[in-house]
């Protein structure tokens, strides 16, 4: 169990010109995962299909992002977003990940697919530190409720005192 | 021998239900279901590479859709910070997000030129009617003169009268009235110039009041003008 939570603090990489995709179910649960995917998270398909996609969380990662990019998705909309993701053995990788839900032609959500591309080293270097500053107040909680609850205001009100959308500080780190 | 035979038959058999498999993805692909993938890709198979690279084609066509499709609904609704992320694409996918994103710019850059042209004509809408309003408060100024003009020109008419009666009087009086008719043949002299100036004052109001009522008209059409046009962009702007 605790081996499950490791980390190595070994960084890995993939190529500016690849692609990272997977596909979830409405639950969340890997419904396919590319050639990329496996080879940078080191796991084979047979290990990832039908799990959470929690599985490739990495604890450097702050809850209320991924309770922002839930309330995202599960409303229709597409999200962006800077994500640390752990590997089978600890490692880890910095992915920008862009996740759309998958909708029917009756208008319902089916699926979520992301694809995540190499983040720039100037977009990383904003987010670092604010994901840095997020998960100092959740770490004087315990329950993960509790942690993107105390958190996510201070990640709103940051936004809100730069003065942009999420959307659009996205779109400025990444220009 | 028989081991052999049994490898050959089950590889067979595999190739079989991949290639199925295959055919079954790429026929939903070709119908626009982009969300199919082929799972389980026996990687020792010859079919292997193959299979992967229908995923691959998939997955980039997938992205790419889902790539283009969000940026030209946000520049609908005219957010158009969010352009086609370029990496990752290759090719025509690549040339077609750079002309994606072009015309974003593009649209960008005429939305911001409207948005002030907009502006300027709501500013001028605002003077259209400062001066519409004025130019009613001018007509309002003619007619109350024209009230004005015709007690003065009753009092003229009645003045006169009294220095007849004056003139009467006085000569029934004799010698004695004759200083008092010079008086009276004076204010008559006086009733009769300010029927004079009245009579002018009426003639200059009467032409005042024909222009400023052409003020008004060709104020109100180029209101209702402006009114239209303003009306029809705010309408293009909520319902784009």
């Amino acid at each position: 169990m605790s081996n499950e939570h490791a980390v190595t603090g070994v960084e890995r990489f993939f190529d500016e010109d690849e692609l990272i995709v997977s596909k979830t179910d409405t639950k969340g649960r890997i419904t396919y995962a590319n050639e990329v995917f496996l080879r940078i998270a080191l796991y084979s398909e047979d290990e990832v299909l039908g799990k959470a996609h929690n599985l490739i969380r990495h604890p450097d990662m702050p809850r209320c992002v991924f309770r922002f990019l839930w309330e995202r998705i599960a409303t229709k909309n597409e999200v962006f977003a800077y994500v640390i993701n752990r590997c089978k053995n600890g490692d880890h990788y910095w992915v920008f990940a862009h996740v759309t839900p998958s909708i029917n032609q009756h208008g319902s959500i089916i699926g979520y697919h992301s694809s995540r591309r190499v983040p720039s080293a100037t977009a990383l270097s904003t987010v670092k530190p604010l994901y840095n500053e997020l998960l100092n107040i959740e770490r004087k909680y315990r329950t993960p409720k509790e942690q993107w609850q105390a958190s996510l205001p201070v990640f709103e009100e940051k936004l809100k005192s730069m003065g942009l959308t999420y959307d659009e500080l996205i779109f400025q780190l990444c220009a | 021998m028989t081991t052999l035979e049994s490898y050959s038959t089950n590889t067979h058999t595999d190739h079989n239900k991949f290639i199925r498999e295959a055919t079954c993805v790429c026929t939903s692909a070709s119908q626009g279901d982009l969300e199919a993938r082929i799972l389980h890709i026996d990687d020792d198979s010859s079919l292997a590479p193959m299979l992967h690279a229908i995923n691959h084609l998939l997955d980039m066509t997938d992205a790419f859709v889902r790539e283009a499709g969000a940026s030209l609904a946000f520049a609908s609704e005219g957010k158009y910070f969010r352009r086609v992320l370029p990496h990752g694409f290759l090719g025509s996918f690549l040339q077609t997000a750079q002309t994606i994103n072009n015309a974003t710019i593009q649209m960008d850059g005429d939305a911001k030129e409207l948005k002030t042209a907009q502006k300027e004509r709501e500013e001028l809408v605002d003077d259209i009617t400062t001066a519409k309003e004025v130019s009613g408060l001018l007509s309002q100024t003619t007619q109350d003169i024209e009230q004005m003009f015709s007690v003065i020109s009753g009092i003229a008419k009645r003045t006169n009268l009294l220095a007849l009666n004056a003139t009467i009087e006085a000569a029934r009086v004799g010698e004695a009235g004759k200083g008092f008719a010079v008086v009276a043949s004076e204010v008559s002299k006086l009733a009769i110039q300010s029927s004079k100036v009245t009579d002018n004052i009426q003639y200059n109001v009467i032409a005042i009041k024909r222009v400023s009522a052409q003020t008004v008209t060709s104020i109100e059409r180029i209101f209702q003008v402006f009114d239209r046009q303003v009306i029809q962009s705010q309408h293009k702007k909520e319902s784009p």
